[in-house]
């Protein structure tokens, strides 16, 4: 209403973030969509070769392994962060437990940790030599003894597990706080009908708190086309490309091949998977909307 | 001067830029240290003309530089400083960039990838260091038999792993990976497949532990000394690195990838060369341009000096440097054996072709991880090889 007659000040009022938005991320897109049509070393001036850099993207090895892994760690991080964040924020909003305060507190600390720590912690875990797991298995006289972190899938579902671990707290806060917000006079007219906790949950608290479950959901799931610290520290995307992903095939182009335009062709191609992926799942919840 | 590329190279710059302060007394240098390996830095830091007035130059940005006219070439100082006659003919040797010029020098001797052992966890298998590569299988065995892990890979670096894949094909062929590099070879040579084949077998005999990828240099380092391994695979700097270890390191003196019989024939055909990847060189926009070349230029020498004298490296210098302490046992064996050596091939970060290179890295990463056999290494490595070409 405040703007309704006046478009030129409201146009006003957001052009100092409609430009700091397109320096930083629009300029910055439309530089690297046109870097991924070039050959350049970093030094000398760049040349066009048209889709070169596309052709040998597509035809590159590391390609579909680098795909299956990045979907791997997508579905794995969203079930495990979505569906632990969902339960526990439910646990703390509606049960009344003890030091419920300190539980927050707990599940939230791994998110503060550096990637760095949580991933050395983790590499100590898997090691396949003096790593705890191995390590324990030995100890109980068991030759169970693996290499987590050197074989195809296991080795990527191994980090992302590392990884949904640490932001697992992240999720759970944003769903904590949408929980909080269903008016608690819902549930006691649901009881009042004879619903249970199953049904107050799927009737209710879910369809209520779907939009920041959507957030978080699309932020997992676009995050394994992303993810990248934990897996370069932990395995660098080897042995070969066993556990590497999308963003790790960008560092290698940019900084094993030196290959610019090839890195920004990967890049594009990850940014082009994420707006897919993210406008899909709008489509797909639009229908299920539910505003009370 | 952006310099210090380990810690462990503080002391020696900073030893050298003490003698320099005799030899050039009204220049003042501010040291740097270098934030990263591959160039990066340098690249940005060309690109809004802050490059610093002389900096340590890796290989893979050397060829962009001297292209856009970034650094000095270095031929006429060297000529007129009279450099030829103060190092040996192997510090020299691949210098010259695509245009017959140098623009980065180092003077420091080629430095040898070789395999290091225990002394004492092979004293205690009752096992003696092999000369051919059925005694190499023979040990490999026993440590493996005896739960020691055979050989600490710090396979979280790449490098090591491509080593021991060029020491084994140095046993067929003297150029070793580099032939690739060059073009002077192809994948389906018989040399590749002949190491892939040897390297592929010693990985099924548990050549190295199951966390060998995740392990770092520390950690590998920590396994060799505490006996938890037995050899390592690390360039001739290590035996700087490894003084506090003693008399209880030995390394292979013999390539323990030679056939039987042929042992003694390439016994002085090594693996790996220049530690320093590209060298110093010399910012072209810098002040007191010819003042910074030839401070460059007799640095070299100084740093050559410092290392010999601080750490017992091999010197590369025609005047008679000495170390201040002496060097251990295995230590002088190697510094008397390498006026034998008959020729080097290249470091993982020597290779030219960044593709040919990852294909390497990749490919031998698999063979060590026993994910790919002889042949599917070879099938790979021609076919990436192949679209590197193109």
């Amino acid at each position: 209403m405040l703007f309704k007659h006046s478009k030129p000040a409201m146009f006003l009022f957001v052009l100092p973030l409609l430009l700091i938005y397109g320096i930083i991320v629009i300029f910055q897109l439309a530089q690297g969509f046109l870097m991924s049509f070039a050959k350049w070393d970093g030094v000398n001036a760049a040349t066009f070769i048209g889709l070169q850099n596309y052709q040998k993207l597509f035809a590159s090895p590391d390609l579909w392994p680098s795909i299956r892994n990045s979907i791997l760690f997508s579905i794995f991080l969203t079930i495990y962060q979505i569906g632990l964040a969902t339960f526990f924020a439910y646990i703390l909003v509606n049960v009344d437990i003890w030091m419920k305060k300190f539980f927050k507190a707990a599940f939230f600390v791994p998110v503060l940790l550096s990637a760095t720590v949580v991933a050395q912690l983790f590499v100590s875990i898997y090691h396949g030599d003096y790593g705890l797991i191995n390590k324990l298995s030995e100890a109980l006289g068991s030759n169970w003894c693996q290499n987590w972190l050197a074989e195809p899938i296991k080795g990527i579902l191994a980090i992302a597990f590392g990884e949904s671990w640490k932001g697992m707290g992240y999720h759970m806060l944003i769903i904590y706080a949408a929980m909080r917000n269903v008016p608690k006079t819902y549930y006691e007219a649901a009881r009042i009908d004879g619903a249970g906790a199953a049904r107050q949950f799927f009737a209710l608290t879910f369809p209520l708190t779907s939009q920041a479950i959507k957030v978080c959901f699309i932020m997992c799931i676009t995050f394994g086309f992303r993810a990248f610290e934990m897996i370069f520290i932990m395995t660098g995307g080897g042995p070969g490309n066993y556990t590497s992903t999308m963003s790790i095939m960008m560092y290698k182009a940019m900084f094993s091949l030196r290959n610019y335009g090839l890195s920004n062709a990967i890049a594009m191609m990850i940014v082009f998977i994420c707006v897919v992926i993210m406008f899909g799942i709008e489509k797909a919840t639009t229908s299920t909307n539910t505003d009370m | 001067m952006y310099t210090y590329y380990v810690d462990s190279d503080k002391e020696i710059v900073d030893y050298a830029l003490n003698s320099m302060k005799k030899i050039f007394p009204n220049v003042t240098v501010t040291p740097e240290n270098r934030t990263d390996a591959d160039g990066t830095v340098l690249k940005t830091r060309a690109a809004v003309g802050e490059l610093p007035d002389i900096f340590e130059c890796p290989t893979n940005v050397l060829e962009g530089f001297a292209q856009s006219g970034d650094i000095v070439a270095l031929d006429d100082a060297m000529k007129e400083m009279k450099f030829s006659d103060m190092v040996l003919p192997s510090v020299l040797e691949n210098r010259t960039n695509s245009d017959g010029k140098i623009y980065a020098i180092s003077a420091l001797a080629n430095e040898p990838a070789l395999i290091y052992y225990n002394k004492k966890v092979f004293a205690d298998n009752g096992l003696s260091e092999p000369k051919n590569y059925d005694e190499f299988k023979n040990v490999v065995k026993t440590l493996s038999g005896k739960g020691v892990i055979p050989l600490s890979l710090f396979g979280q670096e790449k490098w090591p792993g491509l080593q021991l894949f060029d020491m084994a094909v140095v046993a067929s062929d003297s150029r070793g990976m580099a032939a690739l590099d060059t073009g002077a070879a192809k994948a389906t040579d018989a040399q590749f497949s002949d190491a892939a084949k040897k390297v592929s077998e010693l990985v099924q005999m548990g050549l190295i532990g199951k966390g060998a990828f995740n392990t770092n240099a520390s950690q590998a380092f920590e396994q060799f000394r505490l006996g938890q391994a037995a050899m390592l695979v690390n360039g001739s700097w290590f035996f700087g690195d490894a003084k506090e270890y003693g008399d209880n390191v030995g390394y292979f003196s013999y390539n323990p990838f030679a056939d039987a019989g042929k042992e003694d024939a390439i016994q002085y055909t090594l693996s790996g060369g220049m530690m320093s990847p590209g060298g110093y060189a010399v910012n072209a926009h810098g002040k007191n341009l010819n003042v910074a070349v030839m401070y460059m230029l007799y640095f070299n020498i100084e740093r050559a000096k410092a290392k010999t004298i601080l750490n017992g490296a091999v010197s590369a210098l025609k005047e008679d440097v000495q170390p201040q302490t002496a060097r251990y046992a295995s230590y002088q064996q190697f510094a008397d054996s390498v006026s034998k050596v008959k020729s080097y091939t290249q470091y993982d970060w020597g290779l030219n072709n960044a593709e040919i290179k990852t294909a390497l890295e990749d490919g031998v990463e698999m063979l060590l991880a026993g994910s790919y056999n002889a042949n599917a290494f070879i099938k790979g490595l021609d076919a990436q090889v192949s679209a590197a070409a193109k």
